[in-house]
């Protein structure tokens, strides 16, 4: 920022008010493109994506050639099969994926340094420093999506403009294979007829509670009393309000950016909603030594657990205990989550989610390991991620998740925790 | 329809430039020639690394994946018409 003198900084000195060029890159309905590009007999069909069970579950991603029978990502497969019955039907293939988007990314970082990853196939870029070598933003923006279909032949949508909000609605624009710049100069006339829920940050829940306030485009929220808005949505009114301006002051933050964390977690969704309550153990223990693993990954500890069911009828209940000291140990976490789980379990009714997440985190190592049997326990824990770290997630666990008596489960816990599908 | 094969099989390569390519694969008895690579990607499985093709026979396609430490192939699926 410069300041002159005697001179109160202009609106254009504001910090993130500078002209900025932002690059937002899009796969075009990425799972559903590679598994086309991967196998030409699917080519010209509709195809949705979905999970291992083929059965039951959300159709992941659906091509352009499904999405015009109303299919859309998200879509209970059963939905979606009704609209689209004669649609190919492909497993997902998460290591196909990921190492296709990571050699993507890769490429990404030589066009900028600030490359900030937002998705498995979404991407935003801060070009304004680094376009002059391709003489403008849209050829650069050419040069990555020949890149991208030399290589993968698969195609992207890439939108540009002068922040990430703007950058994001642009690349929607003209999807798919699209290009598409939003010039500072019409920011306005490019909102002013645009629904609301075209936002990201904008869903469906939100979209109805401003519609119910007259507000339906962006130009129309833009134009909104900021005290109306703040008085009914707290500080996201003036988030909105400044959305519907255009206006989006966040930095493009560079790929290796961690930020503090301040939870971790996982949940898990079951294939289908049980009452078995020794499986629904196994997974709470699953998703308890996946947490401690990400805690002593990244060298934290927390000392308050959150467990959380969702019922058969989708009814969400959580609860949260505070340990009183510190832990990054599985057994320590499923021990407390467990219990939790007990005071908020309706054992008549099925479960179709459970998740176990820690806050209050702090650096690991803080409180000393005064007593023999407590060290002897942590040199076991490096020991066993060691192992972990060289042969995959899991390869050695705790001997309640060997699933002896239940091989369906062990094999999707192991798809999903284990260290890929192959 | 997509099947689940996980069949070891013998196949055919040839490793250029730092590039390993499937020409062809003997899976049950019958040896099918690769017409194309659609895809390629690679992911760990323990300490190997499992490198994946997609291959086009001019018909079906076929899933075939090299663990590059135990020096084997398997058919992974098959999408037959």
């Amino acid at each position: 920022m410069i300041i002159r003198k005697g001179l109160q900084p202009t609106l254009l000195e504001k910090p993130g008010d500078q002209e900025r060029i932002v690059l937002h890159f899009d796969l075009d309905a990425f799972f559903a493109q590679v598994e086309e590009v991967a196998d030409p007999t699917l080519r010209g069909k509709p195809v949705f994506v979905v999970g291992h069970s083929m059965t039951s579950g959300v159709v992941l991603t659906a091509n352009y050639e499904a999405r015009r029978y109303g299919v859309k990502t998200g879509m209970p497969l059963r939905e979606a099969k009704k609209l689209c019955s004669f649609a190919c039907l492909v497993p997902a293939d998460s290591a196909k994926y990921s190492d296709t988007s990571e050699q993507i990314f890769a490429h990404l970082a030589t066009y900028s340094p600030l490359v900030e990853i937002f998705s498995i196939d979404e991407a935003f870029l801060d070009i304004t420093d680094t376009y002059l070598p391709w003489g403008t933003p849209e050829a650069l923006a050419l040069a990555i999506k020949r890149w991208v279909f030399e290589n993968f032949r698969l195609t992207l949508s890439i939108g540009i403009a002068p922040n990430k909000l703007l950058a994001k609605l642009a690349s929607e624009w003209k999807k798919p294979d699209g290009l598409f710049r939003i010039r500072s100069e019409r920011i306005s006339e490019a909102l002013e007829s645009l629904p609301v829920e075209k936002f990201c940050g904008i869903g469906p829940r939100l979209a109805i509670h401003l519609h119910q306030m007259g507000i339906f485009t962006a130009g129309e929220l833009g134009r909104f009393s900021e005290s109306i808005l703040h008085k009914r949505f707290g500080i996201m009114g003036s988030v909105l309000k400044r959305m519907g301006q255009g206006i989006d002051h966040s930095p493009v933050l560079p790929m290796d950016y961690e930020p503090e964390p301040k939870s971790m977690g996982h949940s898990y969704t079951l294939t289908r909603p049980t009452r078995d309550r020794e499986s629904l153990f196994r997974y709470l223990l699953w998703l308890s030594e996946k947490v401690a693993r990400r805690l002593r990954r990244r060298r934290y500890e927390g000392r308050v657990v959150h467990t959380v069911i969702r019922f058969s009828h989708f009814e969400t209940v959580s609860k949260q205990h505070d340990f009183g000291f510190c832990t990054d140990h599985g057994g320590t976490l499923f021990q407390c989550a467990k219990r939790i789980f007990a005071r908020i379990d309706r054992p008549r009714e099925p479960i179709r989610l459970l998740g176990v997440s820690v806050s209050d985190l702090r650096p690991s190592g803080r409180e000393g390991w005064l007593f023999e049997e407590g060290l002897r326990e942590r040199r076991l824990l490096e020991a066993l991620d060691a192992i972990n770290d060289k042969y995959g997630e899991f390869t050695l666990r705790p001997a309640f998740l060997a699933f002896p008596d239940d091989q369906k489960i062990a094999s999707r816990a192991l798809q999903l925790f284990g260290s890929g599908r192959h | 329809m997509i099947t689940e094969i996980n069949d070891p099989i013998e196949v055919g390569a040839v490793f250029r430039k730092g590039s390993l390519d499937p020409v062809w694969f003997v899976w049950r008895g019958r040896k099918y020639p690769v017409q194309r690579v659609t895809f390629r990607w690679k992911g760990r499985s323990g300490e190997s690394w499992l490198h994946s093709f997609s291959v086009f026979d001019g018909t079906n396609t076929f899933e075939l994946i090299y663990d590059s430490k135990l020096l084997h192939w398997r058919l992974g699926r098959v999408n037959a018409e």
